[in-house]
């Protein structure tokens, strides 16, 4: 008698836990997850991976996503020297890359984002900058991303398709860097993601950049091969590909 | 018997110390080995005479020299007003004085940005009507620097005028020497050990700056990349040169406070 | 030369009220105990610590006057101190440390150190000119002092306790030397001293301060004769009593009185020498007009005299030898007669 109460009661929650939210098909049940993982993620995937993270939590309760957000290249630099984690999401290729060489990853990264560049001036554009070949202009401020940095060297690519030689007053650490530094006036220009220039709202202004000189940032996302709850970690994954396109698309980012 | 009552006791602490001791004593020492035994030995002089690590060792000396001068031309007459002048205010200020002490370092850069940035309290007059722009300048870095080191310079020599013996500025005054023959030929020399110990700390302090300068000058090599900067973006890129940067920077703090030792440190 | 002062300051919460003046001739020594203020008048005729009220003028040029308004800075006045633990400069030799003032007047170098040069040798310390102060005796370094104040030629020369830091047998053989050297000096001398043996043997006249006022002045005969407070009497070793005179009767402020030979009115002193107090046994039929009776509370044996001090009303100090003590079995409680001719008693208003 008890045991039959106690399964109706397992499966009924499990039909509700099907049946409510956006919970489809691609998921392991609720009941079946529990623990916690750390995503070490670009930071210029900061905001939406804040959301995804709060919405996978709400969807299966009982377990935990803890975010890192760092310069890819730094988070790298700490997988390699033996920082703990489940998921590294990188904002390009080559970063992943590194990894995938030095073995630290298991199974193969997939794309679940794509972003572009934008030219960030501050709010009201006051030294009026309207395309990459104003940032050539003596006398104007330009922060990049360093070259060691995704944002950096895809800002590179894109002046050299432009064919504008940029002297940059400073190279910062992450894209988050380049953007504070413009919203707060101190430079008249940077080039980040449109992500970032979305998120950052009034505070600054971003001006596009056409297609043909534009680069195509490609953000992929891999298990760590260290990760002690490869479970969670594949599912977060999982539900990133499911339900998370629609969160990403929200703040900017391109569809992969 | 021992001559100098500075000598140390003999061994009579309780155990349980000495295993505390130990461990710490360890705690300190393991990260310097750890350097010592990662350092890629073969490689490591190309990787220190390369362009990029000889460019920001130079401008690290550049400008922690640059900063520690500044410190002494100002700090040396701060410390002198909060040792002898009492003014309303005293506490406070000197306490504002102490604060970048305490202060994380990226914190005191947003602050410089506040006051020295464009948009700043005096940056954006500084800009207007001088044309003189202090981020993402050798200059910016230099006063990054200063912000954060001259307090132990103005601590230390505080310290020093306070614990000096007055009367010998009123044999001087009595002997007909005038207020700035006083502190010249008196009052300076009778605390130039202090001077000295707060200089190489403040120079110590500014060599190895980092949150303060990359948040308000920025990164630029040659420019403000300085050699913790270099050492933070080369972690990312290429480690051996991080460490052996990292090794080169070390040795010089270590070298620094093995000079200063006993004397000026703690036990005098 | 002379310094004429007018002193009203008030130093650290304490207050220093006298009057006092010094011809050249003369060589005067402030005594008076710990904390009687004598090192704060040297620092206000030196100029380190201000005048409420009052003036000092030194060779009729007025140096303060806080009424008019005037006030030369120490490093201006025409002044040379020695201060009790000398105070050389540690960081600059001893020849250096002489031709400070010099230099600091604007002497040139050559001259400065030359005339440094000099006056080392005239203390006798002329090879120690590249020592530094650190490697110096006290008595070496106490010649340093006095050559450095005395270098700049000051109209002025004050000296505060210059003997305290030394030893005894030092000290003996410097007041000789520091003698000589003040004999030769011009100017206006003032020497600050709580060793009363160094005070009469050096001194033309004593200055007495007790807590921030003069009490007394005098030659030092004079002082020791006529003593006005307890600290001189203690100083010169004698006992000392104030009362109300009426006759040949002083009625005592501590209780009892005293008969004496001059008939006197009015408030008075009155001085016994200890060696004129006599002991009994029993109470004594004689010729001594003051008779009491008192206990012995302690016994000091110094030299070849025991010194007898007694309760009693009044109490009173005897000075007799050890062989009187064993004759009378005198010991610590026990009671005596006391006696003091009226002949022996000095009386002098108070």
């Amino acid at each position: 008698m008890k045991v039959r109460i106690l399964s109706a009661f397992v499966a009924a929650a499990l039909l509700l836990a099907g049946c409510g939210g956006t919970s489809q098909t691609a998921g392991p049940s609720a009941g079946a997850l529990s623990g916690s993982i750390t995503v070490f993620a670009a930071s210029s995937l900061t905001a939406a991976f804040g959301t995804i993270g709060g919405d996978f939590q709400k969807a299966y309760p009982g377990t935990t996503v803890d975010f890192s957000f760092a310069g890819s290249s730094t988070l790298v630099a700490q997988i390699q020297q033996g920082a703990i984690g489940d998921i590294f999401a990188s904002a390009d290729q080559p970063n992943m890359q590194k990894l995938v060489n030095a073995g630290l990853t298991s199974g193969s990264p997939s794309i679940f984002a794509r972003n572009k560049l934008q030219i960030v001036v501050p709010a009201g554009n006051p030294k009026h900058v309207s395309g990459l070949a104003d940032l050539g202009r003596s006398g104007l401020i330009v922060v990049l991303c360093a070259p060691s940095v995704p944002c950096g060297r895809y800002a590179a690519q894109a002046l050299q398709k432009a064919n504008v030689m940029v002297k940059p007053a400073s190279e910062e650490s992450d894209v988050k860097a380049v953007l504070t530094k413009v919203a707060l006036g101190e430079a008249d220009a940077g080039i980040v993601y449109v992500t970032d220039v979305k998120a950052a709202g009034a505070q600054v202004k971003g001006i596009d950049i056409p297609d043909a000189l534009n680069v195509i940032a490609d953000y992929p996302i891999v298990v760590l091969k260290d990760s002690q709850n490869i479970a969670l970690a594949r599912a977060f994954i999982g539900y990133l590909h499911a339900n998370g396109l629609k969160t990403l698309a929200r703040y900017g980012f391109l569809l992969a | 018997m021992g001559s100098s009552s500075r000598k140390p006791r003999g061994f009579s602490a309780p155990p349980l110390f000495v295993v505390l001791a130990g461990v710490g004593a360890v705690f300190f020492v393991l990260p310097l080995a750890g350097l010592l035994v990662r350092t890629p030995w073969r490689s490591a002089w190309q990787l220190l005479t390369s362009p990029e690590a000889i460019t920001a060792l130079g401008l690290s000396l550049v400008a922690s020299l640059s900063a520690t001068a500044i410190a002494v031309v100002l700090g040396v007459p701060l410390a002198w007003t909060f040792a002898r002048v009492a003014f309303p205010g005293r506490a406070l200020l000197r306490a504002l004085t102490v604060l970048p002490m305490v202060l994380p370092p990226v914190v005191g850069g947003v602050a410089l940005l506040t006051a020295f940035g464009r948009r700043g309290l005096l940056g954006g007059w500084l800009e207007q009507a001088f044309g003189i722009h202090l981020p993402f300048t050798t200059a910016g870095a230099v006063l990054a620097e200063t912000f954060v080191a001259m307090p132990f310079l103005v601590i230390t020599v505080e310290a020093g005028l306070r614990g000096m013996d007055l009367r010998f500025e009123d044999a001087a005054r009595t002997l007909g020497a005038r207020r700035w023959t006083v502190t010249w030929r008196v009052t300076l020399p009778l605390v130039r050990p202090s001077l000295i110990a707060g200089a190489v700390l403040c120079w110590a302090r500014a060599l190895g700056e980092f949150g303060a300068t990359i948040t308000f000058a920025g990164n630029f090599p040659g420019r403000t990349q300085t050699m913790p900067l270099a050492v933070y973006l080369a972690l990312q890129t290429n480690p051996d040169a991080a460490i052996v940067l990292s090794l080169v920077l070390l040795a010089v703090s270590l070298v620094v406070l093995i000079g200063l030792r006993d004397r000026w440190l703690g036990a005098s | 030369m002379t310094l004429d002062a007018q002193i009203q300051a008030r130093v650290g919460g304490f207050e220093l009220e006298l009057e006092m003046t010094v011809a050249s001739g003369e060589l005067v020594a402030l005594l008076g105990p710990n904390g009687a203020g004598k090192t704060s008048v040297l620092r206000v005729l030196a100029g380190l610590t201000p005048l409420n009220a009052g003036q000092v003028t030194l060779d009729g040029v007025v140096l303060e006057d806080p009424a008019a308004g005037v006030r030369v800075a120490a490093e201006q006045r025409p002044i040379g101190m020695v201060f009790q633990d000398y105070l050389l400069f540690p960081h600059l030799s001893v020849l250096e440390n002489v031709a400070f003032g010099l230099r600091s007047r604007r002497t040139p170098r050559a001259m400065a150190l030359e005339l440094a040069s000099q006056w080392l040798e005239r203390v006798g310390l002329g090879a120690y000119a590249h020592r530094k102060p650190s490697s110096l005796s006290g008595g070496e370094a106490q010649r340093v002092a006095l050559a450095r104040a005395l270098a700049t030629s000051p109209a002025l020369l004050l000296m505060d306790e210059p003997m305290a830091a030394l030893d005894a047998s030092t000290r003996v053989e410097l007041r000789r030397e520091l003698r000589h050297q003040l004999e030769a000096f011009e100017g206006v001398r003032l020497i600050v001293t709580h060793d009363p043996v160094e005070a009469m043997a050096m001194a033309d006249r004593l200055v007495i301060l007790e807590q921030g006022k003069v009490l007394q002045s005098g030659s030092p005969a004079e002082v020791a004769e006529r003593p006005r407070s307890r600290y001189v009497a203690d100083l010169v070793g004698v006992n000392l009593f104030r009362g109300r005179a009426h006759d040949n009767v002083i009625v005592l402020d501590g209780g009892g009185s005293l008969t004496v030979a001059e008939g006197t009115d009015g408030n008075v002193f009155a001085v016994v020498h200890p060696r004129t107090v006599a002991l009994y046994r029993s109470r004594p039929d004689g010729t001594p007009r003051n008779v009491w009776e008192g206990r012995a509370s302690n016994l000091d044996l110094q030299g070849d005299r025991v010194r007898v001090r007694l309760e009693g009303s009044p109490p009173i100090v005897a000075e007799v030898t050890p062989a009187a003590v064993r004759d009378l079995g005198l010991d610590r409680g026990d009671t005596v007669w006391i006696g003091v001719k009226a002949t022996e008693i000095n009386v002098y208003p108070s």
